[in-house]
């Protein structure tokens, strides 16, 4: 019993004594950065501050005592009125008290919930849509974005690659209706079909869009990884208002691998903080020594490098290399550093769900690493298998979609 | 253009931002594991400061207000995810930092119990234990004696030990 309770003592300190640090660079370049879009925010915000400050303090017209007395006047004449409603207190049955307060407490409840809708609408404050010129550098980077991910991940359409979420705004420079919707309902281009070719393919629009105060900060990233729920909300209702999109859910059978360990204990963990990335990785603005913080995964064609990452996280980035939507069916709840040198694919497909196994994969001519397959690779260094199956996943399909209406 | 004022509000934001906000990420990512995190943390803080007018706490203490603006936004983001369903895609992402062991559960375990602990308790323990506080440095940040930060770290260990065999007792 005793030994029992000094157990749970020494892993109590020993838990409360282990935690994350960050790197400092790290931590510096992010503060940096930080401080920057905070400026420009008071730049921004300075003016309206203080018409603000202004209106909301009526202590020009008159002190704060005459508030309090109007305050106390009002309190009285409402528990009279309460008292003349519904005679004097404690003389109804207890046993009502509780149902009435239970009604009361949900009726106001049910008032800061329409408050709160009203106060912070899921839709942009102002929102501009513009059809992005083929002659603008806007239109070419989208161009450019849209054939990598048609190679990376077998769709076309692509993603939002340039997207940027400053405080109160967010500008999407160029993306197709089809990446609009992958980002709004945070869905792999294979769960969004249908829709005609200009809205999949080719027709970039520019998005800025301004946030409503009091919207909470949800970063680019969570965006992107389809997990800011306000923001997509949002996408979804300017999609709704301005290209008439209407879409449909429906459960299909799609094909995917499953990724499972073949032979167990061929991943290792470095104990460090972070890991140096390999030669043949640019280097990175403001790090001397290039590194890979924990749970942070580099990819170069045919070459992947992590350090601390998760099962989970290795699947989704399997996805940009497989060609089918990968599903983690290891079991594994540990983290591990990932070293993987495979043969790149080369095998776009334009189709929603592509036929392509990774077998079928042919190396590109002149690619770094000619070796193994993808499939192989896994295998072979890391243990893992990638085995074709078929899932039911949800689908969106673009029932309806129109060119987006004036600005 | 700016004007004098604004000027001298941006060069007052800045002062505060540099002094305080590498406390403020330190916690955040101590707490959540991910530069995204203590990022999203630090940054909200900031922007509510911005928008609303400075809190008197801000200005008597910006130590004490901002250390604790990120232990509450830190654990309300723990208390948060348990009712979230996370929803990934493959683009871009980032795990929690594991602890020395490799190991992100017990972590995430232990600052969900922190996370059901009063707030000054919950950022006295994490003076303590992440920054290696002593009693009267936390007292004298926190403005309480350092009677009182002895007394409430004691219940606090008692009550997140109760909290972690509940929550073990739970999943077996």
């Amino acid at each position: 019993m005793n030994s029992a309770r000094r157990n749970t003592r020494q892993d109590l300190d020993q838990l409360l004594t282990r935690n994350p640090i960050p790197s400092t660079a790290q931590m510096e370049s992010r503060l940096d950065n930080m401080w920057e879009r905070l400026r420009s925010e008071i730049e921004n915000t300075a003016t309206e501050h203080v018409s603000i400050s202004v209106s909301i303090r009526p202590n020009w017209v008159f002190g704060k005592a005459p508030w309090v007395v109007a305050g106390i006047v009002l309190a009285a004449i409402l528990v009279s009125a309460l008292v003349w409603r519904h005679g004097p207190p404690f003389s109804t049955a207890f046993k009502t008290s509780n149902a009435d307060e239970h009604s009361l407490s949900k009726s106001s409840s049910q008032q800061g919930a329409e408050t709160l809708q009203i106060t912070v609408p899921e839709a942009f404050e102002l929102a501009s849509v513009k059809l992005v010129p083929p002659s603008s550098d806007a239109f070419k980077m989208a161009s450019i974005g849209e054939n990598m991910q048609s190679i990376w991940i077998g769709c076309p359409g692509g993603y939002a690659y340039t997207t940027r979420l400053d405080p109160g705004r967010l500008t999407i420079p160029g993306a197709t209706v089809l990446s609009l919707v992958m980002l709004a309902y945070g869905r792999d281009c294979t769960l969004v079909d249908g829709g005609p070719a200009w809205a999949r393919s080719g027709e970039y629009y520019e998005i800025q869009a301004l946030l409503p105060d009091g919207t909470p900060r949800e970063t680019l990233g969570a965006l992107l990884k389809g997990d800011a729920p306000r923001l997509q909300r949002m996408l979804q209702t300017l999609l709704a208002d301005r290209f008439r999109l209407v879409l449909k859910r429906e459960l299909r059978e799609v094909p995917v691998y499953a990724l499972t360990v073949a032979s167990p204990g061929k991943t290792k963990l470095s104990p460090e903080e972070t890991r140096p990335l390999p030669a043949s990785f640019p280097a990175i603005p403001g790090m001397s020594v290039p590194t890979v913080d924990r749970g942070q995964l580099m990819r170069l064609p045919g070459l992947l490098f992590g350090h601390a990452v998760s099962m989970s996280d290795l699947a989704k980035e399997l996805r940009l290399h497989a060609g089918r939507i990968v599903v983690d069916k290891t079991g594994r709840s540990d983290v591990f550093d990932v070293d993987l040198k495979f043969a790149p694919n080369t095998a776009p497909s334009t189709t929603a769900t592509p036929p392509v196994s990774p077998q079928s994969i042919p190396p590109v001519p002149g690619a770094p690493f000619q070796g193994a397959s993808l499939q192989d690779a896994l295998e072979e260094q890391l243990g893992l298998r990638l085995e074709a199956a078929r899932m039911p996943l949800e689908v969106l399909v673009i029932e309806s979609v129109e060119r987006p209406s004036a600005n | 253009m700016l004007t004098a004022v604004d000027s001298q509000r941006v060069r007052q934001f800045e002062t505060i931002f540099k002094a305080h906000a590498h406390l403020m990420y330190r916690t955040a990512y101590g707490v959540l594991g991910t530069h995204h995190d203590a990022e999203d943390v630090v940054q909200t803080i900031f922007l509510k400061l911005i928008r609303q007018e400075a809190p008197p706490d801000l200005e008597r203490n910006p130590e004490a207000y901002l250390y604790r603006a990120a232990v509450n936004a830190s654990l309300s983001t723990i208390r948060n995810r348990r009712h979230e369903v996370l929803v990934e895609s493959w683009q871009q992402f980032e795990t929690p930092a594991p602890i020395d062991s490799g190991d992100y559960e017990p972590h995430r375990r232990l600052y969900e119990a922190i996370s059901q602990l009063k707030p000054e308790a919950a950022q006295i323990v994490i003076l303590r234990y992440m920054h290696n506080k002593s009693d009267s440095e936390i007292a004298r940040m926190l403005g309480v004696s350092r009677g009182a930060i002895a007394l409430k770290l004691f219940r606090s260990r008692m009550k997140l030990r109760k909290l972690l065999r509940e929550s073990l007792g739970d999943e077996r």
